[in-house]
């Protein structure tokens, strides 16, 4: 975890590119937004289990809760501007780590899901360092191990905190 | 002056497209628009905001030179040929194939080191490209060479004025007068006006002639033989040994080449080929030619036969078989219509007065001046007036005055207590029992509305449905309001559209200017505000 803690001073591309890297590590080749594509908002894409799409919005700050906003917004674009039905999009919330058990985040997260039906993911550094360590990959899970939401804040596949 | 394409300074893409092309053409002679398919395909570019054939939709232009994907491409396939990677076919320059060597590049697990080489290989004249000036260069190489001599930096203004646009780079003493030119432009430091003369003299643009330099630069940044550091590019240990290289390296080009009194050409090009990319020694060949060229053994002939020579010639040198089929696209669906509406909006609609209301408004109204107005454009003009001062109105006030506005024109509007996490929206319409949320932007938050505003107002619903079921209505709109529409409205339109085609949610948009003059002409006109249009409102609303 001690490149994590290094982040701050890399600049938004470097860092970007680490969390493409880490990414990586777990078995998703991401594609990263091209900096200055206005026209492309998502952070980065990539396949998912081979049929799927995969969008990432990465929150390197404390601002957790613009996350599933973002991701809202990506999901309406990914899927009435490029065609791909709504249950073929897999999105992603990328956190540096897990907001307070107090946080807001929990709850939107829910409301998003009861509303939509969309479940939004959560994977904070940790847990892909965890994934990574463990020399498992993303799809060695079900998806709902990151299904972390106000009834479920925490990962049950890592015993420490987070 | 030698131009390179710039279709994207990113190495990792460039290496990525071209993978790509090795995939999905390699048993083909392919045009532009088949590599525009499949790198759409793989949604590895973009155009106008989208992907796959909606992007191909968005880009084909009937005039090709306008089309911007389809000049992306033609841009890569330039560089790609450059480097030897692609070839065009014998009689036609849009029709390439996928050379035996490019095949190499895509599956090797070493594609830095045979880029870099192939960047060293870069040189004009050449078999493969035609260029219009008369210039003999190899400009990647000429870097490594001059590097040691000035300090191992070089700028981007140093290159466009001693490299690129140098005629002939070709042996010593012309690698010495560019040592000098570099020296003198230090020294004099007047290499904006260097810049100017060269512009004036090419008739090219500051700007564009330093825009062919973005893809040598990405070229020698990207690979880490060279780093950024105070407008510099300066010499990385990875680029010391690449000049290592290159100082054992034999400079040879085309006319070379052609000098070499020997009816077993093939032989030798196959084996210098060899030698430079793979390191494959013919111990036979080394002692029979390079004895005769005088040149000593332990050095590499740099000259790549894939980057020099014609499609014909490599067909027959490698025993490359060039009669393939084209390409065959899936056909792309050209009915895919754009569904986008360039604009919604709802035009203000009043109906007669029943029930005056009367608020305490927040700021003085010239109610004079709206009663005795005799035209619309009189209150457009007064409501223009009253906006003028707004601009300065901080959160608490502008907020405020937005509450003030829905109730007279006969809203039962409520702001939400600072604070209050459960209300995350900024206001609310009370309306049979129903809550219309509304987002808030004060002009001291943003002047113009964007993109941020529409996410936290579909936000808004969603938590208001999921979590006061009973008080929501999916007919029913969520408001954003702030202080000016912005210029451009198209991001934000499509944007309403694709949530409302996605999640069934409408977003309404209102702006300060057109709440007021609303208000006012309500008043002049004895006329109150058509209720439903706000409440289902989607886009924007305009007067």
């Amino acid at each position: 975890m001690k490149a994590y803690r290094k982040l701050n001073k890399l600049t938004d591309k470097q860092k970007l590119e680490f969390v493409k890297k880490q990414i990586s590590f777990i078995g998703c080749d991401i594609n990263l937004k091209r900096i200055g594509d206005n026209n492309m908002r998502i952070d980065a894409t990539s396949n998912f289990n081979n049929n799927k799409k995969a969008i990432f919005s990465i929150e390197f700050g404390n601002d957790y809760v613009s996350v599933p906003r973002k991701i809202l917004e990506d999901f309406a674009v990914f899927h009435n501007r490029y065609n791909i039905i709504k249950e073929n999009i897999v999105p992603f919330s990328i956190l540096k780590n897990l907001p307070s058990k107090r946080s807001e985040y929990y709850q939107i997260i829910d409301d998003i899901k009861d509303v939509t039906n969309i479940s939004i993911y959560t994977l904070t550094f940790k847990a892909i360092e965890n994934i990574k360590i463990n020399r498992k990959t993303i799809y060695d899970f079900n998806l709902n191990e990151f299904f972390i939401s106000k009834k479920n804040y925490r990962y049950r596949f890592i015993k420490n905190n987070l | 002056m030698l131009r390179f394409p710039n279709p994207g300074s990113n190495f990792e893409s460039f290496i990525k497209v071209f993978k790509n092309f090795n995939d999905k053409l390699n048993n083909y002679i392919f045009n532009l628009d088949d590599m525009v398919f499949v790198t759409i395909e793989k949604n590895l570019t973009s155009s106008s905001g989208y992907t796959g054939s909606q992007a191909i939709h968005h880009s084909t232009k009937k005039d090709r030179s306008r089309d911007p994907l389809y000049n992306q491409l033609k841009m890569y396939s330039e560089l790609y040929r450059l480097l030897g990677w692609i070839k065009s076919i014998e009689g036609t320059a849009l029709k390439f194939l996928i050379t035996p060597f490019g095949n190499e590049i895509a599956k090797a697990n070493n594609v830095l080191e045979l880029f870099i080489k192939s960047i060293l290989c870069i040189s004009v004249p050449n078999e493969g490209i035609v260029t219009k000036s008369n210039i003999n260069l190899r400009p990647f190489y000429t870097i490594f060479k001059v590097i040691p001599y000035i300090e191992n930096k070089i700028s981007r203004d140093e290159m466009i004025l001693s490299i690129l646009s140098c005629k002939n780079d070709y042996g010593s003493s012309n690698i010495e007068l560019i040592i000098d030119k570099i020296k003198n432009i230090r020294k004099r430091n007047k290499i904006d006006l260097n810049l100017n003369e060269l512009s004036e003299s090419s008739k090219i643009k500051i700007n564009t002639l330093r825009n062919y330099t973005r893809v040598p630069i990405m070229f020698l940044r990207d690979t880490g033989l060279f780093e950024n550091k105070s407008n510099f590019l300066v010499l990385t240990k990875e680029g010391n040994s690449v000049l290592n290289f290159v100082n054992k390296c034999i400079d040879f080009r085309l006319p070379d080449i052609k000098n070499i009194p020997e009816e077993k050409f093939n032989e030798f090009y196959i084996e210098i080929y060899e030698l430079l990319f793979f390191n494959r020694k013919n111990k036979l060949f080394i002692d029979k030619y390079f004895s005769r060229l005088k040149i000593p053994k332990e050095k590499v002939i740099l000259f790549n036969p894939f980057q020099q020579l014609n499609v014909t010639k490599l067909s027959n040198i490698f025993s490359w078989n060039v009669n393939k089929q084209n390409y065959k696209r899936d056909l792309i669906d050209k009915n895919t219509s754009n569904n986008y509406e360039k604009e919604i909006k709802t035009k203000l609609i009043f109906n007669p007065l029943n029930k005056k209301t009367n608020q305490k408004f927040t700021k003085s109204i010239p109610i004079k001046e709206i009663l005795s107005a005799k035209t619309k454009n009189d209150i457009i003009l007064i409501s223009k007036k009253f906006c003028e001062d707004i601009i300065k109105y901080k959160k608490e006030n502008f907020y405020a005055l937005i509450e003030n506005l829905f109730n007279e024109l006969g809203f039962n509007c409520l702001n939400s207590r600072y604070g209050t996490n459960a209300e995350r929206w900024d206001s609310k319409i009370l309306y049979n029992n129903k809550i219309i949320p509304i987002e808030i932007k004060s002009p001291t938050e943003e002047i113009f509305l964007n993109i941020k505003g529409l996410r936290q107002a579909l936000e808004n619903k969603i938590i208001l449905h999921s979590r006061y079921k009973d008080f929501s209505d999916i007919n029913h709109s969520t408001l954003l309001v702030g202080f000016k529409y912005p210029n451009k409205r198209s991001d934000m339109t499509r944007l309403i559209q694709d949530i409302k085609k996605t999640f069934d949610i409408k977003i309404g948009v209102i702006d300060f200017y057109t709440l007021v003059f609303s208000f006012f002409w309500t008043i002049n006109s004895s006329q109150q505000i058509e209720k439903e249009q706000i409440l289902k409102l989607e886009g924007f609303l305009e007067k």
